[in-house]
């Protein structure tokens, strides 16, 4: 991945070294930086149905873009705090796993993930908002890593801010192989965002594979 | 909440709308049940004075309308239809009918009353536009009292001074022997002319008188068409005190009942809208405080995509 960029900016260890979701992966189900702040200093165990449907989730996602040169997954979703970037470094760690290698692009200017490297970690780490200030500079930023990830045959993975409240993710959804749309039970108010959230996916001729339904 | 999603919340809710507006249709019967009263009206033609006898009438008038709306009326009326004056004055109403000549004086009034059964409604528009009348006609004659004082003064001052003129004259005429003035100097003249000196004196005595008796003459002249002019204007007053006359009222159509079809369409229109309006707004606010969560199911079948997976709880 040459264009990578490594950069300390709220840098984080994304990954254990023995390739399991650490809690700061977890936390990120409560979705915002401020929040990962607050995280308990002893990492909770995390349950085994939790990294078993990452797994099932980057099985599917691999059949999904099976034969197409555009291995890219853009995770988003309507509202804050559905449990976006979770999915994000969840998928990104199980893909690992079966498909290597990977980058994960953390697009969401809260910077949420960081982009330490860790050693051991499975995958790679980007930040384009650590180095750039305009969401112009980041979408061809990351063109770039796409289409370095697609000579490399690496699997990218895009964490973007919630599409109520930034358009990047629509910028950049036409630049993957798919989308990935994430709901959280018990606080996605309606359909109707989803709905609207397909409307304007439908106009860019994205592909939609399919919803994450994060239960925590 | 989006246009789209209160749509689908009147698909799921739309037997409150329809409650709603069958609410306020029985609301709209309970209504008219209480408070509609079977109602007539008459037409009553009034032919103001002020055209009727516009050179001699100079009072002020009291309209047609109200004195249908007037306290008197409604205690008269009371008496007759046993009511209370307060209820009378609040069933009867009145209106004047539409006219092509704006500048018509003479309006054509349509009594309207309402109470409990037609023939009581009829019942009060015709006594109501009977002692209506009276009370035009009493309310509206001149009153001559103030007028006739005056002129009864003024005639017996002419009188008075029709006759000290005129013993004036006399008692000239009879002192100086000169009754007929002036038909004995125009004879005495004559016979001085043929020659006659006795006759010559006599003219002579008559002239010296004649500037005199004419002034005395003109006096009583004066005093008799004073006399004349103020029994004209009793006269004129008398004929003041005539107006108006029953003739400047006439009823057009008596009372009869009348319909009131539209009354009872609008209300029922007014309960059903307002019913539905009410249940539009319950359906509202049912969406807005029963918002629930999308589940799994709804945003799949939005996005039209699958779900993939479900990411049970982090932590154990």
């Amino acid at each position: 991945m040459s264009h990578a960029i490594r950069n300390g900016k709220g840098a984080r260890s994304a990954q254990s070294a023995h390739g399991e979701l650490t809690a700061d992966d977890a936390a990120g189900a409560q979705g915002e930086a401020h929040e990962q702040a607050q995280a308990p200093a002893v990492a909770p165990t995390l349950s085994k149905p939790f990294t078993e449907g990452f797994r099932l989730l980057a099985l599917d996602i691999d059949h999904l873009l099976q034969g197409s040169p555009n291995r890219s997954v853009l995770v988003m979703s309507a509202l804050p705090k559905e449990g976006r970037t979770t999915t994000a470094a969840g998928l990104a760690r199980a893909f690992a796993e079966v498909a290597t290698p990977v980058a994960l692009v953390d697009a969401n200017p809260a910077a949420v993930i960081g982009s330490a490297p860790v050693a051991g970690q499975p995958y790679e780490v980007i930040s384009p908002w650590a180095t750039y200030d305009t969401q112009a500079e980041v979408v061809d930023y990351v063109r770039l890593v796409l289409e370095s990830g697609r000579s490399a045959g690496a699997t990218v993975v895009i964490d973007v801010p919630p599409a109520t409240t930034s358009s990047l993710g629509f910028f950049l959804a036409p630049l993957v192989g798919g989308v990935l749309y994430v709901m959280r039970t018990r606080r996605t108010p309606d359909a109707t965002f989803a709905a609207a959230v397909r409307s304007q996916l439908d106009l860019l001729g994205v592909k939609v594979l399919g919803v994450v339904v994060n239960e925590g | 909440m989006q246009l789209a999603h209160y749509l689908h919340g009147l698909r799921r809710f739309w037997p409150v709308v329809a409650a709603g507006a069958v609410i306020g249709l029985i609301f709209a019967y309970g209504f008219l049940k209480l408070t509609m009263l079977d109602q007539a009206s008459a037409d009553v033609a009034i032919l103001d004075p002020m055209s009727g006898r516009s050179t001699n009438y100079n009072e002020a008038q009291v309209t047609f309308d109200s004195i249908i709306k007037s306290e008197t009326l409604a205690e008269k009326v009371s008496l007759v239809v046993n009511e209370d004056p307060a209820t009378v004055r609040n069933d009867l109403s009145v209106t004047v009918a539409t006219n092509l000549n704006p500048n018509n004086p003479s309006p054509l009034y349509v009594v309207h009353g309402r109470d409990h059964g037609v023939s009581r409604a009829i019942l009060l528009v015709n006594t109501a536009i009977g002692e209506g009348r009276k009370l035009y006609v009493s309310l509206n004659a001149a009153n001559t009292a103030a007028y006739q004082a005056t002129i009864d003064v003024e005639a017996k001052a002419a009188s008075d001074n029709l006759t000290a003129a005129q013993a004036a004259l006399d008692d000239f005429a009879s002192s100086n022997n000169a009754v007929d003035l002036p038909g004995r100097l125009a004879t005495m003249t004559a016979l001085a002319d043929a020659g006659s000196s006795s006759a010559a004196t006599e003219r002579d005595r008559l002239e010296k008188l004649q500037s005199q008796y004419a002034g005395l003459a003109f006096a009583v002249q004066a005093a008799q068409a004073r006399a004349q002019t103020v029994a004209t204007e009793g006269e004129s007053l008398k004929m003041a005190e005539l107006l108006p006359t029953s003739a400047e009222t006439k009823v057009l159509d008596p009372a009869a009942e009348e319909g009131q079809a539209l009354y009872v369409a609008l209300v029922y229109a007014l309960g059903l809208v307002t019913g539905a309006a009410v249940g539009l707004a319950v359906v509202y606010g049912l969406m807005f405080t029963g918002r629930r969560p999308a589940t799994p199911a709804e945003v799949a079948a939005a996005l039209g995509a699958p779900v993939l997976v479900r990411i049970p709880k982090a932590a154990q």
